[in-house]
Formats: structure tokens, C-alpha cells, sequence
């Protein structure tokens, strides 16, 4: 299988801090990855480095095989989702998506106009494409930012909490997406969340931090079977995770 | 890729209420200034006219680089981050939006209030006012942005506090010290030299600093004192 994230030995300190020790892993293309933990765990920091926004205080970190540090080319092939949506607030839906697109290198306006009105119809924001962005709702900014993620037909999707705010309706829809995205693109989906029935149903392979640490890494199945004695059928991927975080 | 986050900032700009609320307070320093000198309008005329535009560019701007706080607690900052746009690409961007609209708000300020207190409009007055002007505030406020950009959000607010006053102390400084400085092409050749160094120097810091200190992980690290310390 094809290695779109490689990570080994990974390590950063806030001054005398140390938020992730050794972590080591592998996420393969197509592949939809979960990396879950508590708050603090070390998760937001470990996408920080993959984006390459802050540099590991050792070990290395490759996306698409490439140092993700101030690497301008290889982020024309990532799309993100950051925890904060970070739309501009007096700009409109279409406008925030506009200048997404022509960021990400899709020059033709055609092109761009195509595709931006394709995804809005999908997420249901057409209607309200001439809104300012600050008179919409958290959940509505949410859509908008996962729809500027994959804007570009990424290669690698990080998101961070994708179906918080969300309404049961439209996080159904988002978990097709990502499946779809993953099964028929062939895109690597990397997931951060605190939704662990969201994770359970799309995402083929799990890692869970605590304190820095990898102390869990497999798929739901097998975790289910490592950590739990009950059949796998009658346990949930929470009651690992309260097992694993304790 | 630049220009179209230039295009889009200045129409997040003009439609943002800070804009307003920026000009409204250079408007109000105006009008106190002219009512409170209403009988020596002449000599205001001549004291005044290389500063206020000056002064009118950096309050406004001031006003502005607001934005970049707001943008960068609320994440924009870190998404822009995130595409294939270049640290000293965004903060370009940011500095020549600001620039523009804090440049433009002066020149129609200044010309209105030469108007009004009648002083003399000289060829070397408009020269001083459309490239002297904007040079110095995108130079000053590339370095507001700059020093934004670097530091935490508790550092900013005492850098807001600095720069504030600092800036009132200078013009005060400057009109008991110097206060009738004539404008010759040799002063405002010095402060466009001036003025382009600072931008340099600027732009140098955002292109080879490290790209972890440009959003507010280590609040109190070493490095971000550092760099306060070497621009200010």
C-alpha cells in the first residue's frame, strides 16, 4: 500500500513541556484515519506539524512524501479543516470559496464557479451564497469550511472535529462524503474528533493519544478485540476509548 | 495569488465596521483640533501641514490593523497558513490592503482640511501627499503588522498601549522641538529612504523567521520577546 502520511519517532517540547513523545504511525492513501484522545492529548499539535505550521523538536514527518515545512507546492495537494473555521466574517459564502479557489491554484473562473456552486448545492448553502458569513449560523460556517477543504480535489484531507454543530442530517451527509471522498477519489481522509460514533462508522484505522503517547493503534475491530472481552458486536468504540483513556 | 487576497481584504475593508469607527475618530481629532484653533487657523496652516496627514494615515491604519488581532484569534490567519500562499505573502497582503485604503482616507482628508483652513496647495504638497505619505504608513504599518503577526495576544495589547502613546509623544516632541518643518524634496527623499528601509528590514523578519512564532502558541517564549525587542 501507498504512504501518504509517515511519521517516526515524533517529538515537540513547549519550552520545558513535552506535548508528543515518540509518536510513530502510518496513514495509507485512501485511507480514512482516526486520531483520537482527550483534550491536551498532543492531537492539534500533531496536525500543526503535518501541515507543517510548526516544526517537531525531533523525528521525522513525511505527506506525500515530501517535509511538510514551508512547503507551498505539497499544500496545493492538502485540504484543511482547523478546529476554528477562520472564514472572513465580512465577505459572502461565495466570495469566502472564491478566494479559496483561486488560492489553490484553480485560475479558470469557469472552472471555479462550476465547482464552487457543485458544492454548495451538495452541502444545501446555494441559497444562501450572497450571505455574509458572519450572519450564518456555527453549523452553516462548519459546512462552508469542509467545503472549502476539498475544494481543490485535495490528495489528503485534515479535519479537525468535521461534525461538530452539526445537525444529525448534515453530519450523515459529511460522513458519506468523507467515505465517498476516500472510496471513489481514493482521497486519505485524516480525522480528528471527540464524536467516537462518527469515527466508529468511517474510519478504517484508529489511533487514540493520551499524555503525548500512543497507547492504542488499530482498526475498530481490532481494538474492540485487544481491549474489550465482550463479542466486538456488543461493545462500542467509546467503551475502548473509556478503557484505553481510563 | 497575492492580488486576490489584496482584491478581497479591501473589500472586507470597506464593508467591515472598524473602518468606520477608525475614521470616525480621525474626524472627531480633526474637528477638535480645528475648533480649538479656530483664530489661528493660518498658523495651524503651516505648523501642521507636513504632520497631520501623517497623523491622520497612522490613526486610521491603526484603526485597521485591528483586523489582523480579530482575523488571528479567529483562526483566518492559521487558514491562510494552511494553502500554498508564503508567510511574507500574507503579511504582504495584509499590510498593502490597510496601506491602500489608510492612504487613500488620508489624501481626501488632508486635501478637504487644506481647503477648509485655506492653506496654499502646493505642487510639492500633492507630491509629498501621494507618494511620501502612503511610503511612510506602509512602512509603519507593515511593522504593526509584523509585530501582529509574531507575538501572543497578552504582548499585543501591551504593544497596542506603546505604539498608542508612543505615537503622541513623538508629534508632540517633534511640534515644541521642530514645529515649522518645511517640506523640500531632501526631507521627503529622507523619509521615503527611511520608510523603505523599514519595510525591508520588515519584510526580511517575516521571510527567514521561523513560521511557528507568526500565531499564538508559546505566548511568553524568548523568541517572540526577541523580535519585539529587535524592532522596537
Amino acid at each position: 500500500m501507498n504512504t501518504a502520511i509517515e511519521v517516526h519517532n515524533l517529538m515537540k517540547e513547549f519550552d520545558d513541556y513535552r506535548v508528543l513523545d515518540s509518536i510513530s504511525f502510518n496513514v495509507y492513501r485512501g485511507e480514512v484515519f482516526g486520531y483520537l484522545g482527550p483534550n491536551g492529548a498532543g492531537k492539534t499539535t500533531t496536525l500543526r506539524i503535518l501541515l507543517g505550521l510548526i516544526k517537531p523538536t525531533s523525528g521525522e514527518v513525511f505527506v506525500l512524501g515530501e517535509n511538510p515545512l514551508n512547503n507551498s507546492k505539497l499544500r496545493m495537494k492538502i485540504g484543511v479543516l482547523l478546529e476554528d473555521h477562520g472564514l472572513y466574517n465580512s465577505l459572502t459564502v461565495y466570495e469566502n470559496l472564491d478566494l479559496y479557489a483561486r488560492l489553490y491554484g484553480l485560475s479558470n473562473s469557469l472552472e471555479r464557479r462550476r465547482r464552487i456552486i457543485e458544492l454548495l448545492e451538495f452541502i444545501g448553502l446555494y441559497e444562501r451564497r450572497n450571505d455574509k458569513v458572519g450572519f450564518l449560523s456555527r453549523g452553516m460556517k462548519r459546512k462552508l469550511a469542509i467545503v472549502r477543504a476539498i475544494l481543490h480535489h485535495p490528495e489528503i484531507v485534515f479535519m479537525d472535529e468535521p461534525t461538530s454543530n452539526l445537525d444529525p442530517k448534515t453530519r450523515v451527509l459529511i460522513r458519506d462524503l468523507i467515505l465517498e471522498l476516500a472510496h471513489k477519489e481514493n482521497t486519505t481522509m485524516f480525522i480528528i474528533s471527540h464524536d467516537l460514533n462518527d469515527i466508529e462508522k468511517v474510519c478504517s484505522s484508529i489511533v487514540i493519544l493520551v499524555n503525548g503517547r500512543i497507547v492504542a493503534r488499530g482498526s475498530v475491530d481490532e481494538l474492540k478485540r485487544q481491549f474489550m472481552s465482550r463479542e466486538s458486536s456488543e461493545v462500542s468504540l467509546e467503551d475502548v476509548y473509556m478503557k484505553v483513556v481510563g | 495569488m497575492v492580488s486576490a487576497i489584496i482584491k478581497m481584504e479591501l473589500k472586507e475593508i470597506i464593508r467591515d465596521k472598524g473602518f468606520l469607527t477608525s475614521l470616525s475618530s480621525v474626524v472627531i481629532f480633526i474637528g477638535l483640533l480645528l475648533f480649538s484653533s479656530i483664530k489661528n487657523l493660518a498658523v495651524i496652516a503651516k505648523v501642521f501641514t507636513p504632520y497631520l496627514p501623517l497623523v491622520i494615515g497612522l490613526t486610521v491604519g491603526y484603526g485597521l490593523s485591528g483586523r489582523l488581532v480579530r482575523e488571528k484569534a479567529q483562526g483566518v490567519i492559521e487558514s491562510l497558513l494552511c494553502t500554498p500562499l508564503r508567510i511574507w505573502e500574507i503579511w504582504l497582503a495584509k499590510t498593502l490592503s490597510i496601506s491602500i485604503i489608510s492612504s487613500l482616507t488620508t489624501i481626501i482628508i488632508s486635501l478637504i482640511i487644506s481647503l477648509l483652513i485655506e492653506a496654499s496647495i502646493t505642487n510639492l504638497y500633492i507630491l509629498y501627499l501621494i507618494v511620501v505619505v502612503p511610503i511612510f504608513i506602509t512602512s509603519a504599518l507593515g511593522l504593526l503588522c509584523l509585530i501582529y503577526f509574531y507575538l501572543g495576544m497578552k504582548q499585543i495589547q501591551a504593544v497596542n498601549y506603546i505604539v498608542f502613546f508612543t505615537l503622541f509623544i513623538i508629534l508632540f516632541m517633534i511640534l515644541r522641538t521642530q514645529p515649522l518643518v518645511e517640506l523640500t524634496l531632501k526631507t521627503m527623499f529622507i523619509v521615503i529612504a527611511f520608510s523603505i528601509i523599514i519595510i525591508l528590514i520588515s519584510m526580511y523578519i517575516v521571510r527567514y523567521t521561523n513560521i511557528e512564532s507568526s500565531y499564538n502558541i508559546r505566548l511568553n517564549s524568548p523568541s517572540n520577546f526577541l523580535i519585539l525587542n529587535i524592532i522596537s
